[in-house]
């Protein structure tokens, strides 16, 4: 994964030069892509199903009207999706199993999971 | 007073001791950043960690336990590595940190109370948030979006 190894090096490197080129090469097959969509208060489909052991993404959009944080304490994402907005997160390949999502911003929202297989 | 020695006995049967993965999440930043997180952050931020002997002991084993799981579901320095594949994470952990260390919560009073690891000297504290803000830009230009 140069990309990742590259972005290491940034976060290293950003304090003694400036922000070097980045790159993220897309890999001989395109990833999977879920989408989900937060809507009425609730994430629509609650499920996803990805391929186990290969990268993913996951893009998530916010039809609602106040802004959520798209959480997965299980695979380490935290993003804010702002009303309107859609995001794309970046999943490394994730062993077979069931993890959870959340709005680490109203926890009265209902869970949804990703399941890997 | 026997009571209390016996009813301090029987809770030690509730063992809930502090677990490390074996993460190490090859945080990458500059050597003095790099150490006062390890030294100030790491006992509750990572699977590093390393207790004294007398908090493996109830009820105060049952705090630090409840106080090193919410850490690490906010910020784990073990998995760095996979924050940082997800740009758009790495920023807005980096941006936490700023925030804490430009605030002063962390690391909190109690900890900064109990042991001296956890004092840190204003020019750590400047060299994290520094590290944490331009890490923070650097993870936002990196997100294609
Ligand atoms: C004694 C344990 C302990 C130590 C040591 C500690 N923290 Fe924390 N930290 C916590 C806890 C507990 C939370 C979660 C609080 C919560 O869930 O409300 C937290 C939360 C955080 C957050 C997340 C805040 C958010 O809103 O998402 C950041 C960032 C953070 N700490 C940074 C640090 C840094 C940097 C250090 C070292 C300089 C440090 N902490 C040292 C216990 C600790």
């Amino acid at each position: 994964m140069p990309c990742r190894k590259n972005l290491l090096s940034i976060l290293v490197v950003a304090a003694i030069a400036g922000p070097p080129a980045f790159c993220r090469t897309a890999g001989a097959s395109e990833p999977t892509v879920a989408r989900v969509t937060f809507n009425g208060g609730h994430f629509e489909p609650a499920k996803l199903t990805v391929p186990a052991n290969q990268p993913f993404q996951v893009r998530v959009t916010n039809t609602d009207r106040t802004a959520i944080e798209f959480e997965s304490f299980d695979l380490h994402r935290e993003r804010v999706v702002r009303p309107g907005e859609t995001i794309t997160v970046y999943m490394a390949p994730a062993a077979p199993g069931h993890y959870s999502f959340c709005d680490d911003f109203d926890h009265s929202v209902a869970e949804g999971a990703i399941e890997a297989r | 007073m026997a009571i209390v020695a016996a009813a301090l006995m029987a809770i030690q049967a509730i063992r809930t001791p502090v677990r490390n993965s074996g993460a190490t999440g090859e945080l990458q930043a500059p050597p003095d950043v790099q150490a006062a997180l390890r030294r100030a952050c790491y006992q509750c931020h990572s699977q590093e960690t390393n207790w004294p002997w007398y908090v493996q002991f109830a009820p105060l084993s049952w705090f630090v336990h409840g106080r090193v799981s919410a850490a690490r579901r906010r910020l784990d320095f073990s998995a760095w590595r996979d924050y940082l594949y997800d740009p758009g994470t790495a920023a807005r952990k980096l941006g936490a940190i700023d925030q804490m260390m430009h605030s002063g919560a962390m690391p909190p009073w109690y900890y900064r109370l109990l042991s001296a690891r956890a004092r840190i000297t204003p020019a750590e504290r400047a060299a994290i948030e520094t590290w944490a803000i331009e890490g923070r830009a650097a993870a936002l230009k990196a997100e294609p979006q």
